[in-house]
């Protein structure tokens, strides 16, 4: 702290010399002055008229807080603006990533819509989830939603393909904390492991099978680490026994393609009605 | 007139923000697994201590003594934001490994430090400069301790350089040690400091060698070795 206020006394110490300087070289600058023309004199007075008045206020309570309201209005301005221009390139950024991963576990051959736009909120037990419909010509043909457990090192985040026929289209890690080297063989694009569960569903292995070998299952571990491959199955498997009893309304189209749109809403009223 | 040729000595190697001032190791450490993380974390900040500099240098007469660090720090912090929307919205790929540790700039001491010790005082030419060099000397600290750690722990030295630099600079993905099985610990959160201990040494050890051919080519022999 010392040292700190030393450099202060010095700098306010430099100030004032700089101040000080112009007025006492005054008289010998004046010739060069006359020859430097009378707008520079103007602007070069205009200045240190300037610091002066800086010096002079600079430590009033009233500068201070308009100085501090003053920076603080400005950076908030600069941030409201670049905001606006973010928002529009982040949220598409955010939605090119939804796709590529809607990509990575359903085949484009399974839907003809923009799973985007067809999207439902639902209560799972692992709380309120986003569910986006992939529909081909109308017919649900499978459901997406995210999943998530419990693993080594925090939780799991996964995404989940399932076929209106109870089958899993496919499954992927999006976010986790594992072991890099030992539980990171969940995410696809460093083993296939994941690949495995494809086309498994409730039946097929029975229920009791949807546990790792050493288990007494039919996944894989891996060498070393048997916790993170244990949560993944579990995780699956809950959201496969969810999409069992919710299949009701995560199969129910959510809106119906334009022309038979209007007549689905119709149709729909009575039946609420009812 | 400021001694350009020593402001560039001290930010690169003498007075290196992370060799010698010790300062900004939380990024160091978090974000170093590979040498592609370290050189984007070091430009974001070469960024944000550019912009901070040039904006205190300009503003530093009406700046008081009492009110100047919250001034700093809403500075810093407004263009540490920026760099994270704008990283966000235009680089995306590389927003989603470098998105967390974005925010731990403004906590980055050694901004605030060339803030109050460089730019407060000195002209904005002078200020902008050792801004930059501050900040080649941080994130050439960054890619060595990244490349170190990469290279020992898994086997490869600017992996995914492409996702920073574009796919042009996919050259520079080079797998060292084919058919490695990895050294996990220096990925993990303790290589941080396992590799900038080794390389501080490197660093000292050769600050030594220099100093004593300087003393011996001065022909004046040493008297005491510390």
């Amino acid at each position: 702290m010392d040292q700190v206020s030393d450099v202060n006394e010095q700098q306010t110490g430099k100030n004032q010399l700089a101040e000080e300087g112009p007025k006492a070289g005054l008289e010998q600058k004046a010739g060069e002055e006359q020859r430097a023309g009378e707008e520079r004199k103007a602007g070069k007075q205009q200045k240190v008229g300037l610091e002066q008045t800086l010096t002079s206020i600079r430590d009033r309570l009233d500068y201070q807080s308009a100085l501090l309201g003053i920076v603080v209005l400005l950076t908030c301005s600069a941030l409201a603006l670049a905001y606006q221009l973010t928002r529009e390139p982040i949220r598409q950024a955010l939605e090119a990533d939804m796709r590529q991963n809607f990509s990575e576990v359903l085949p484009a051959r399974l839907y003809d819509n923009d799973l985007l736009q067809s999207q439902g909120q639902i209560q799972s037990p692992w709380g309120e989830i986003s569910y986006f419909q992939a529909t081909l010509s109308g017919q649900v043909t499978a459901v997406i939603f995210p999943i998530r457990s419990e693993g080594y090192a925090g939780s799991i985040e996964m995404l989940m393909a399932i076929k209106a026929n109870g089958e899993i289209s496919g499954v992927r890690v999006l976010v986790h904390q594992e072991t890099p080297g030992l539980g990171d063989k969940i995410e696809a694009n460093r083993d296939p492991w994941i690949t495995g569960f494809n086309g498994k569903s409730l039946q097929q292995p029975a229920p009791e099978k949807w546990k790792v070998k050493k288990d007494g299952g039919v996944f894989d571990q891996f060498t070393g680490a048997t916790i993170t491959p244990r949560a993944v199955v579990k995780g699956i498997f809950l959201g496969l026994t969810f999409f069992d009893q919710q299949q009701g309304q995560l199969l129910y189209p959510l809106h119906q393609i334009t022309p038979a749109g209007t007549q689905s809403g119709q149709d729909q009223s009575p039946a609420n009605q009812n | 007139m400021a001694n350009y040729k020593q402001m560039t000595r001290d930010g690169l190697w003498d007075n290196n923000i992370v060799f010698a001032q010790m300062l900004a190791l939380c990024p160091v450490m978090a974000v170093t697994g590979t040498a592609t993380n370290g050189l984007g974390m070091g430009l974001a900040t070469l960024f944000v201590l550019v912009g901070a500099n040039l904006i205190i240098s300009v503003i530093r007469h009406t700046i008081s003594q009492a009110i100047r660090i919250p001034v700093y720090i809403v500075i810093i912090a407004t263009l540490v934001t920026l760099t994270d929307m704008l990283i966000n919205a235009f680089a995306y790929e590389l927003y989603k490994v470098l998105g967390l540790f974005i925010a731990l700039i403004v906590v980055n001491c050694a901004i605030l430090g060339r803030a109050e010790a460089f730019a407060s005082k000195n002209t904005v030419l002078d200020s902008l400069y050792d801004a930059l060099v501050m900040g080649i000397g941080l994130t050439w600290a960054l890619v060595a301790i990244g490349a170190f750690r990469e290279i020992i722990g898994s086997g490869t030295l600017f992996a995914n350089a492409s996702l920073l630099l574009g796919s042009a600079f996919a050259f520079l993905e080079v797998t060292v040690l084919p058919d490695y099985k990895g050294f996990l610990i220096m990925v993990l959160p303790p290589g941080g400091f396992i590799a900038t201990g080794f390389l501080l040494v490197a660093k000292r050890w050769l600050d030594q060698k220099l100093s004593d051919k300087q003393v011996q080519s001065a022909d004046q022999p040493s008297g005491c070795t510390v």
